[in-house]
């Protein structure tokens, strides 16, 4: 089944095409080629592991593109220089309030331990989310699942959620949409604005090791919490 | 002749552009990898779960920031995983296929969990920035703009 991995290739940069043209951002090349690949995938009577099996150098690629993010960091540099408390401040509670939310969320709608370790990392990058997940018990498929949800959401509408809530400002879209739906919101900011892009690679990466960082120590305290009530 | 000699010298021009445009992309691509080795040799060695990818990351921000690799070695092949950085996201998202049966049985607290929790965080990190920024905003925005 070599075809997969041109297939998903060619999907992707035609609908790529398309969604430059018509520029709404319900048309998000990311849902639109998984409408299109799965029914492909289903009438061909092929497994979702064998095609991750195929198109295994996609994933791999993965960690390369976030260590690449470190050129557009590079660039915002004499920003950062200028307010690194504040960016600081900001993603580390942006942090700890995306976990407590999740958490808390799933527990007063009655989920388990194990799903709301799951819920947890949400707004981090799928790699980081799903060791994290794992370190406190949650299931990384769902980890990851959420993850997704998240930035794709994020992707599709947090743009159009903080026109309606008249925040302009790069710094404040691009530090907000990173810290929520990290890689893909970023991936969309850079599609909007190059600057926004940076900024909201600079979010995603200190959201990432803020949360990898306090997780083990703020679930156990928080399951603690829950479990007292 | 003069006219199949212009050609011939654009085509040429032409080829050595395509040598360049591969050899920075090649370079682009080596120096990446470095950085990622190092930073999975780094993530094995630190007791904290830290992604390597990350502190790959880390490791050529600060090796540009240093000016120990010149921005021209890396620009190319950044820019492209940049664009096209979307379809890398693909197969994971195409995981909802497998996994539909967990989620449908958990999928109050899951969706609840995921979308009210970022909804919040969204709107208090944008409101956050925009209030400890306001100060510095003006003189900033000067600033992106010349540049």
């Amino acid at each position: 089944m070599i075809w997969m991995l041109p297939l998903t290739v060619l999907v992707f940069l035609i609908i790529r095409k398309i969604s430059f043209k018509i520029k709404n951002p319900l048309f998000n090349p990311l849902v639109i080629s998984v409408i299109v690949l799965i029914p492909i995938l289903l009438i061909t009577q092929t497994s979702y592991i064998e095609y991750v099996k195929n198109v295994k150098i996609i994933n791999d690629l993965l960690p390369y593109s976030v260590v690449a993010l470190a050129y557009p960091l590079y660039e915002l540099i004499p920003q950062i220089k200028a307010r690194w408390k504040s960016i600081m401040i900001i993603t580390f509670t942006a942090s700890i309030a995306s976990m407590v939310t999740g958490v808390c969320i799933a527990f007063w709608l009655g989920g388990s331990d194990e799903i709301a370790a799951s819920v947890l990392p949400k707004s981090v990058t799928t790699a980081i989310a799903v060791t994290i997940a794992e370190n406190q018990g949650g299931v990384p498929s769902i980890a990851a699942l959420c993850v997704i949800l998240v930035g794709t959401l994020g992707g599709i509408f947090a743009h159009q959620l903080l026109n309606w809530a008249k925040i302009k400002t790069a710094s404040a879209r691009g530090l907000s949409i990173g810290a929520v739906s990290h890689a893909v919101g970023t991936a969309r900011c850079i599609e909007v604005d190059y600057n926004e892009g940076a900024y909201s690679s600079l979010s995603l990466v200190l959201c990432g090791i803020m949360t990898s960082l306090t997780a083990p120590f703020l679930f156990p305290i928080m399951v603690f919490i829950f479990d007292w009530f | 002749m003069k006219h199949f000699l212009a050609k011939h010298a654009t085509i040429k021009h032409r080829l050595y552009s395509l040598y360049y445009t591969l050899f920075s992309y090649g370079r682009g691509l080596i120096i990446l990898t470095l950085c990622l080795w190092a930073g999975n040799i780094v993530s094995a060695i630190l007791p904290i779960m830290i992604p390597g990818s990350i502190i790959g990351l880390l490791i050529l921000f600060f090796l540009l920031a240093f000016q120990l690799i010149p921005t021209r070695w890396i620009k190319n092949s950044c820019n492209l995983f940049m664009r096209y950085m979307t379809v890398l996201f693909i197969p994971a998202a195409m995981g909802i296929m497998d996994n539909y049966s967990l989620l449908l049985a958990n999928w109050l607290p899951i969706i609840f969990a995921s979308v009210g929790g970022s909804i919040i965080v969204l709107f208090l990190t944008a409101y956050l920035t925009e209030n400890l920024h306001r100060s510095t905003i003006k003189s900033s925005e000067d600033k992106e703009k010349q540049s």
